[in-house]
C-alpha cells in the first residue's frame, strides 16, 4: 500500500503532468537525499515549499521535490508546452515548483486532518547539497521525517516532507489499517 | 456569445495550463486575462467585462476566499460564474467557498475535467457535440 506522500507525489505527476510515476522497487530509504537514485540518474533540480499549519494542533514543515534533468524538461514540455529540449533553467524550475506545490496542497489534509488549515509558501529552488541540512533553518525539524523515491518515465524522482516526527510515524500499513499509526484516531 | 475568462493563480504555469484547457474547451473565446494574486484578479473584474473566472485560493497578497467575498459583495460581479482551481481541501474552507455559489476543481486535475467543468458552468455545449445528440426514434419516422 503506497504511503500517502507516494501516492499524492505519483497521483500529481500523472494526472497534472502527464508523467508516468511509481514507487522506485525495492530500494532502501537512503540517509541521504542528495545522493543519486539507486537507478544511477542524477537528481538536477529541487524546489521547496514551506508551510505553516493554523490553530490547535497545527505543525508546520516543508516538501522537497528533487528530479532528474530529463524528468524536469519533461514536466516543463508537458506543463507549459514548450519543446522538452528547449526548456530553460527556469521553465524546468517553474514546472517543478508547481508540481511540489500540488503535491504538498495534497499531501497536508492527509496529515492534519480534513479540517486543518495550512498556508503554503511560494515553491522556491533549493541546492541538493543543502536539502539534508534543510532542517538546520528555519525552525524546521531535524531531518528529512519521510521520503518516497520514485521512477518517473526514464528518470528519477525523490519526495521529502519535512515535518514533526510524531505526524509522520508511517509504516506500510497492512491493508485495512489507517495509513499514519499516529492519525489513527 | 464569446466569453471574456480571467485566470487568476499566482503560478505562471498554472495560469499556462488552464490557459491552454480553456482554449481547447470548445467555449467561444473573446478577451483572455491573467492576474498573479486576488488585488489584481478584483482590479480587472472592476475595470472590465469578465464573464468567467478561474481562481485559485492560496495567493499572496490577496488570496482567492477574499476576492470571492469583494466580487460577492459588489452588485456588478455578485453573480459572476466563478470556478475554483485549488489543491484546497480543509473542509472549513471548502465549505465557505462553497456558499458563494463556485464550482470546484482540485489539482491535480485531469484536462478533461476542467474541460467539463467549464462547458457545465457556462452552459456551452461545443459543436461537435450536437451530432451525438440523437434525433429521435426510427419508429416515428413516416416515410
Amino acid at each position: 500500500m503506497r504511503s500517502p506522500l507516494e501516492t499524492s507525489a505519483i497521483s500529481t505527476f500523472e494526472t497534472l503532468a502527464l508523467l508516468f510515476a511509481e514507487a522506485e522497487p525495492g530500494h532502501p530509504s537512503s540517509p541521504s537525499l542528495s545522493s543519486s537514485a539507486s537507478r544511477d540518474v542524477a537528481l538536477a533540480h529541487a524546489m521547496c515549499v514551506r508551510f505553516t499549519g493554523v490553530g490547535a494542533d497545527a505543525f508546520d514543515g516543508a516538501l522537497v521535490v528533487a528530479v532528474s534533468d530529463d524528468v524536469a524538461r519533461a514536466l516543463a514540455g508537458n506543463m507549459l508546452g514548450v519543446a522538452p529540449a528547449q526548456a530553460d533553467v527556469q521553465a524546468r524550475r517553474d514546472a517543478l515548483g508547481e508540481v511540489t506545490n500540488v503535491v504538498c496542497g495534497n499531501v497536508l489534509p492527509l496529515l492534519g486532518g480534513r479540517r486543518a488549515v495550512f498556508h503554503l509558501g511560494a515553491p522556491h529552488p533549493v541546492p541538493l547539497a543543502a536539502v539534508d541540512a534543510l532542517a538546520d533553518a528555519g525552525g524546521v525539524p531535524h531531518g528529512p521525517a519521510r521520503r518516497e523515491r520514485l521512477v518517473v518515465e526514464s528518470g528519477a524522482a525523490v519526495v521529502a516532507l519535512f515535518a514533526p516526527d510524531h505526524r509522520l510515524h508511517a509504516e506500510r500499513p497492512a491493508p485495512g489499517r489507517c495509513m499514519f499509526a499516529a492519525e489513527a484516531a | 456569445m464569446a466569453f471574456n475568462v480571467l485566470i487568476v493563480d499566482d503560478s505562471a504555469v498554472m495560469r499556462t495550463m488552464i490557459a491552454r484547457v480553456v482554449r481547447l474547451s470548445g467555449v467561444p473565446l473573446g478577451e483572455f486575462y491573467e492576474a498573479s494574486n486576488g488585488a489584481e484578479g478584483l482590479a480587472i473584474v472592476q475595470e472590465r467585462w469578465v464573464d468567467l473566472v478561474l481562481l485559485d485560493i492560496n495567493m499572496p497578497v490577496m488570496n482567492g476566499e477574499e476576492m470571492l467575498e469583494r466580487m460577492r459583495a459588489h452588485p456588478d460581479t455578485a453573480h459572476l460564474p466563478v470556478i475554483v482551481v485549488s489543491t484546497e481541501s480543509s473542509e472549513t474552507r471548502v465549505h465557505a467557498l462553497e456558499q458563494h455559489g463556485v464550482a470546484f476543481v482540485h489539482k491535480p486535475f485531469a484536462p478533461e475535467d476542467l474541460r467539463a467543468t467549464i462547458l457545465r458552468v457556462t452552459g456551452v455545449t461545443p459543436e461537435d457535440e450536437y451530432y451525438a445528440v440523437p434525433a429521435g426514434n426510427v419508429g416515428d419516422l413516416d416515410f
